[in-house]
């Protein structure tokens, strides 16, 4: 090494072989440093999205230690169901039981309310109600209040500052009162503490957290094992006492639970760091943002191929290009430059590039992290207190990449022969050609496949989006009802707001129809017996045509019959389940006693996801638990409706604030993740084509170069232009099939995977694979015959000239 | 200077051997300025990419400056030839990318050369050579008369002992084949060594000895007592 750096100054005039280099051949060094620094850009944004995810709950200092308890239900007819809610008795006998259990919390995160201190009115969306055990388990910063006491007595609250400055601005707000519009009443909280605002990267928010026993008094569903409601934390005392609690809790749920309410039902503990990503399967949770391991994945996978095609690039421009500095080489060798220097220079020039393109993409990724961030969501957050460890990783990669890129087109200029220099001139070795020809083929595949893939998930998305839902969607206006005194509205709403033409049907219920809780239903007498666990939704007269759904069989409720406020409707998957010939008039029973008759079965109706299956329903006629007010809109003067809409609530509700908002609006929300995933994976993927594109521009620009003198030769022998397009075109052809049927079976394996998380899916057809090889075929093409062109339409003479 | 025994160069390419050099027996002396001719094919750039320690003899022995050299790593021969050697090409091998000046200079940069020495000993052969204007020109720029001589004061930039040439005048016109055989005889008679492929046997005439080969044999070596002489020309 000693002698290399003996040579300062053959280190510089080596340097300004390079940069007289790329002066004289710009294009290249721009197609180099151009697929590089789109690597880096893309591969950054990328790193910035999945160290977000991975890290979210980590905040927590017992993180390691934390589990939520997730339960597994198993229904008679085979099927398991997760949910992330459990018994509220649940967790305080997991801690009397097992030692290595230090503490458990329990959360109720409340529908949103309307809250008011003084003149301040806002609706909270954050307010949760918890054991005081939430302050030792989760992190919290207390700014005011007693840690330990703030959640002991009932009616106490814990607040963050912004909610804190909302309510009472500059004034100390402890030990004032905020009036909470629930379901059980109006009730003051007394607030006993103030926190700093949670993390935004936690599965959690809160912004009011109350106590808990508040809510449990004599008839509370909030205590005992008979209802599923609460959502329970473990916190151990060593994170390696998981395995022992974990292999005991089938034998504790056995002693501990009343059998007969919750037969076959197990609970598993799941890591907190864990829920953020993989709790996809589970059902009712309230995760705040919640995350996709496959997503992170696949974006990483994608970060990873983008800057491998640039390094292909990279490499095989190098290698191509190499005839051109192959006589350098000899040169430099002759003189008595040792074959290791060259090594060491090239790989060196190769590390420069990948920090100058590394360097490029600084800003690019400045720019397009707004953009970026709002495509996921926000969910990006760049903390700018210490980016050293960050910016060293990113110059770890670049280093790797040029490590990566450099070693091969060193290794191999760096053998040319200085004997070839008497030779006359350098033909560039087999060798070459053909790993140029294998790295091509990769990139062609690379992106054969991910344009596959999006293709794929494009049209998969629109067969989502375009399903028949089971209702109608369309002009669907809907009203939150938040407490009881709104609900109790519900008749002279309708009485009032059907006097506008444009409206045409009132109802009250569920959104989506979904019913956000569960409940146990068996049937009476032989035959029956068996629990069912089914979605409980609760519903006002007329919600069925509101809502515009099919009742297939029988009834929905009517006004004018009595005794419907003991019938319910149930939906098809409900009456196959019991596999009735006729459902109609059959009985069920809840688990608290009453026995309700089914007067109709109404078409099943997709709610939530079309990754889930529909579950048994049962909908009951109880306007009191009725979520929303919805208003059937004509499409006709919508605008003056929703006026009307508005003045009539507020003339009946004046303490009330107006909001509404459309149906069509929520289900959109409902597919945020996979939108935003779609448009992001379509973006992605558009980058890595282009960055082949890229480097197969180079690659062509160089043939043409080297072949314009063969091209003038077959033109002076009578070669159209067509003739020299195909002749320059033949081998990338031969390349992309060979690419397809690479790509094709890797795609299918990944993308049959994926559809197989829905529960309503496409097939997948040749014609989907054949279509992004075209594609891609055709960019290449395009890319091609651009200068193919040019080189058919060069005047021949002046081809001859060349050299 | 110069000892070649029983020396022998093959080359294989897939399934055929060609026989480049079959068995050559040569000394070269210092101060010698020898021509070496023959037809197309017989072996002569691969006897000078021998001597000059570019590539290595499949067998015999080679002495260069008494050490016997054939079997000497890559880095030792990089070594000896970046200190004793200078080439000279038939399409002169100048990197493009340097200027002339710039292109002399690389030797003494390999050889860890001062900077200020380094300019000085430059500037000295481009004087010499009659190309100090040129400095600054790219090879595109020059003449390949021009490159010629650039090529030359590289070669002997760094008082390198002996210089091979293969063809130095194969791609010149006769005015200035002349003027670069002019150079290589005035070095040669200031006491470098000059080994100089051609297949005139008008300027293999300005050596003091020719040696022929044929199908890779040394069938002759001639020593001219007329030789010519840059004092007789001028
Ligand atoms: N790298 C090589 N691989 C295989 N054969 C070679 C190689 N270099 C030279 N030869 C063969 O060795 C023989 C001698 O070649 P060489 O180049 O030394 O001849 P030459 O006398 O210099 O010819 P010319 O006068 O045409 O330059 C030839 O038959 C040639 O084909
Ligand atoms: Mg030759």
């Amino acid at each position: 090494m000693k002698t290399f750096w003996k040579g300062r100054g053959v280190f510089r005039s080596y340097l300004k072989t390079i940069f007289r280099n790329i002066s004289g051949s710009k294009i290249y060094f721009f197609i180099n440093v151009a697929g590089l620094c789109i690597g880096f850009t893309i591969f950054t944004l990328i790193v910035l999205y999945v160290l977000n995810e991975l890290n979210y709950d980590t905040f927590n200092k017992k993180a390691d230690r934390i589990y939520r308890v997730v339960e597994l239900q198993k229904s008679p007819g085979g099927q398991v169901q997760r949910v992330a809610i459990t018994m509220p008795a649940l967790g305080p006998a997991l801690q009397s039981e097992f030692p290595e259990i230090a503490s458990t919390v329990r959360l109720i995160p409340w529908p949103t309310v309307l809250c008011h201190s003084g003149d301040r009115r806002f609706y909270e969306n954050k307010l949760t109600f918890a054991d005081s055990t939430i302050f030792d388990i989760f992190t919290f910063h207390f700014i005011e209040g007693n840690e330990a006491k703030a959640l002991n007595d009932p009616y106490s609250v814990v607040i963050d500052q912004t909610t804190a400055a909302r309510y009472f601005g500059k004034q100390n707000p402890i030990g004032k009162f905020i009036t909470v519009d629930a379901d059980f009443g109006q009730n003051a909280f007394q607030v006993t503490g103030v926190v700093q605002d949670f993390p935004r990267n936690s599965h959690l928010t809160f912004n009011m957290i109350a106590s808990l026993n508040t809510l449990q008094n004599k008839n509370s569903p909030f205590i005992g094992w008979a209802d599923n409601d609460v959502v329970t934390y473990i916190l151990l005392n060593r994170a390696n006492r998981f395995e022992s609690v974990q292999r005991k809790l089938p034998e504790f749920m056995a002693t501990n639970l009343p059998t007969d309410l919750w037969k076959g039902l197990e609970i598993y503990m799941q890591p907190l760091k864990d829920i953020h990503l993989y709790s996809g399967e589970i059902l009712y949770q309230v995760n705040h943002n919640m995350g996709n391991i496959d997503t992170v994945r696949l974006f990483s996978l994608i970060a990873f191929f983008v800057i491998f095609l640039a390094c292909i690039n990279f490499v095989n421009l190098t290698t191509a290009r190499s005839t051109i500095r192959a006589r350098e080489v000899g040169i430099r060798k002759l003189l008595g430059s040792y074959h290791s220097h060259l090594i060491y220079q090239f790989i060196g020039e190769s590390i420069v590039i990948s920090f100058v393109a590394l360097l490029l993409s600084l800003p690019l990724v400045e720019a397009f992290l707004p953009t970026f961030n709002s495509m996921m969501r926000g969910r990006i957050i760049v903390s700018y207190d210490n980016q050293l460890p960050f910016l060293l990783g990113l110059c770890a990669v670049a280093l790797v990449v040029g490590l990566v890129a450099g070693i091969y087109p060193a290794f191999y200029l760096s053998s040319f022969r200085s004997a070839d220099l008497l030779k006359g001139r350098f033909g560039s070795s087999k060798r070459g050609i053909l790993l140029r020809k294998i790295l091509t083929t990769l990139q062609f595949a690379i992106a054969i496949g991910l344009v596959t893939a999006t293709i794929i998930v494009i049209m998969q998305m629109n067969f989502i989006y375009d399903k028949p839902l089971g209702f109608n969607k369309r002009g669907l206006m809907y009203i939150p009802l938040r407490d009881t005194k709104s609900r109790s509205k519900i008749p002279v709403l309708r009485e009032k707001l059907l006097e506008d033409p444009n409206i045409l049907a009132v109802s009250a219920g569920e959104l989506t129809g979904s019913g956000t809780t569960q409940g146990k239903i068996s049937v009476p007498g032989p035959g029956g017996g068996s629990l069912r666990i089914v979605r409980e939704s609760f519903v006002d007269y007329g919600y069925v045509q509101t809502m515009g759904m099919k009742i297939v069989e029988g009834r929905s409720f009517s006004r004018d019959r009595l005794s419907d406020s003991s019938s319910v409707v149930v939906n098809e998957t409900m009456a196959n389940s019991f596999s009735w010939k006729d459902p109609i008039g059959k009985k069920i029973e809840t688990a608290n006693g009453p026995t309700f008759m089914i007067i109709g079965v109404i078409k099943d109706f997709n709610y939530f996801s079309l990754r889930e299956k529909v579950d048994p329903l049962v909908m009951w006629l109880h306007p009191n638990r009725c979520q929303y007010l919805l208003i059937r809109l004509a499409s006709r003067g919508r605008s003056s409706s929703i006026r009307y809409v508005k003045t009539t609530w507020n003339a009946l509700l004046p303490s009330h604030p107006f909001e509404y908002s459309f149906l069509s609006n929520y289900l959109d929300k409902q597919y945020g993740s996979e939108r935003e995933s779609e448009h992001l994976l379509i973006m992605f993927s558009l980058v890595a084509v282009l960055v082949a594109c890229l480097g197969l521009f180079g690659l062509t620009m160089h043939t043409t170069e080297q072949r314009i003198k063969e091209i003038g030769i077959r033109k002076v022998l009578g070669a159209s232009i067509a003739d020299i397009v195909l002749m320059l075109s033949r081998e990338t052809i031969w390349l992309v099939l060979i690419a397809c049927m690479a790509a094709w079976p890797v795609a299918y394996y990944f993308m049959a995977r994926w559809l197989n998380g829905f529960a309503y899916r496409i097939d997948l057809t040749p014609l989907t694979f054949i279509s992004s090889g075209v594609l891609v075929f055709t960019i290449a093409m395009l890319t091609l015959s651009f200068q193919a062109i040019n080189a058919g339409l060069s005047n021949p003479a002046k081809a001859l000239r060349y050299e | 200077m110069i000892r070649l025994y029983n020396l022998r160069k093959i080359y294989r390419t897939g399934q055929v051997e060609t026989t480049a050099i079959a068995n050559a027996n040569l000394r070269i002396d210092p101060g010698e300025f020898v021509a070496i001719t023959g037809p197309s094919g017989s072996g002569k750039t691969t006897l000078l990419t021998i001597l000059g320690l570019l590539d290595s003899p499949t067998e015999g022995q080679y002495y260069f400056l008494d050490e016997e050299v054939s079997k000497l790593t890559e880095k030792r021969r990089a070594d000896l030839r970046r200190r004793n050697i200078g080439f000279v090409f038939q399409n002169f091998n100048l990197i493009n990318q340097l200027t002339a000046y710039e292109n002399i200079e690389l030797p003494l940069l390999h050889m860890g050369i001062a900077s200020s020495q380094r300019k000085d000993m430059v500037m000295a052969v481009m004087d010499k050579l009659r190309i100090t204007t040129r400095r600054n020109h790219y090879p595109q720029q020059l003449s390949g008369g021009q490159q010629q001589r650039v090529a030359v004061a590289r070669a002997v930039v760094g008082n390198q002992r002996v210089i091979l040439a293969d063809e130095p005048t194969g791609n010149l016109d006769s005015r200035n084949g002349e003027e670069v055989m002019e150079l290589l005889a005035r070095l040669n008679e200031d006491g470098t060594t000059v080994v100089m492929v051609t297949h005139s046997t008008e300027y293999a005439s300005w050596a003091n000895r020719v040696v022929q080969l044929f199908d890779g044999h040394v069938t002759n070596e001639n020593i001219l007592e007329g030789k010519r002489s840059v004092s007789e020309l001028s």
